[in-house]
């Protein structure tokens, strides 16, 4: 079993934060209500993580474009892009719980 | 929701797909003349192609909401692949025969179709029937029923 939650934080970038980003979020809460794990989700423009992270202040980010080391400030990045396509999704989905500090469950 | 298919469109770029696409949509009364700029400056900064499972690829190019009049998708399915550059990196590419392009009015009310257009991605059989499909008919046909009855249904979207 998992570890009781804190109040887990996850920040979701894309281009424009309508339809990319929208989607990945939910695909995100789907696995986490699965779990009954609340999270918190956020989405931004990729232009916007830097601001939003001072703000929201996220346990990890899930982007589906690029974002530098820098506008991250040394959160952990995802690539939120295996959501969309399935390839690699379980892995996205291990290492988003892995960066909020959840043990996997096994049967992701 | 209307969905327009347009079969074995002969284009040799990204940005000419985009622009027929577009085009029709804007033909229709669907999206604003700003529509097709707008996601042809998106797809630069941002680009949306994505390397499926199965080997049919697709893009998802699209432009914000204030270009847009009423929801819509249109979808080309192209006669040669045409390279997009990837989502996920945009320095290498990707080539796409299935490009799908949602005219989006409202996030909210439209995130059950993208999560669900998304689950058609993710199924390599559906991609294939899509490429092997007769008549727009039965595209349409097949992507109505993975827009409706799709894993994803049902479960709580509650925010999304």
């Amino acid at each position: 079993m998992s570890a009781k939650p804190r109040d887990i934080k996850i920040l979701v970038a894309c281009g424009t934060a309508i339809a990319t980003a929208t989607v990945v979020a939910g695909k995100i809460k789907q696995a986490f209500d699965r779990l009954k794990i609340p999270v918190t989700i956020v989405q931004c423009k990729a232009s916007e993580v830097q601001g939003k992270i001072e703000v929201f202040d996220p346990d990890v980010i899930v982007a589906n474009t690029p974002v530098s080391e820098k506008a991250a400030r040394g959160k952990p990045v995802i690539n939120g892009v295996p959501f969309l396509t399935g390839i690699g999704e379980k892995e996205a989905l291990k290492k988003i719980f892995e960066a909020v500090g959840i043990t996997p469950p096994a049967d992701l | 929701m209307d969905i327009l298919v347009v079969l074995d469109v002969e284009v040799s770029s990204a940005e000419e797909v985009i622009r027929y696409l577009g085009n029709l949509l804007q033909e229709r009364s669907y999206v604003k003349d700003t529509f097709v700029e707008a996601t042809i400056e998106r797809e630069k900064s941002v680009p949306t192609g994505l390397e499926l499972a199965g080997g049919v690829n697709a893009a998802l190019p699209h432009a914000g909401v204030e270009h847009v009049n009423k929801p819509a998708l249109a979808v080309a399915r192209l006669k040669r692949p045409v390279t997009f550059r990837r989502m996920d990196d945009p320095d290498s590419e990707v080539p796409v025969r299935m490009v799908f392009m949602p005219a989006i009015k409202d996030p909210s009310s439209y995130i059950q179709t993208l999560m669900k257009l998304v689950d058609v991605f993710k199924d390599p059989q559906v991609m294939e029937s899509l490429v092997k499909a007769r008549t727009e008919q039965e595209v349409e046909q097949i992507l109505r029923e993975g827009l409706s009855t799709r894993e994803g249904q049902g479960e709580s979207q509650e925010g999304y």
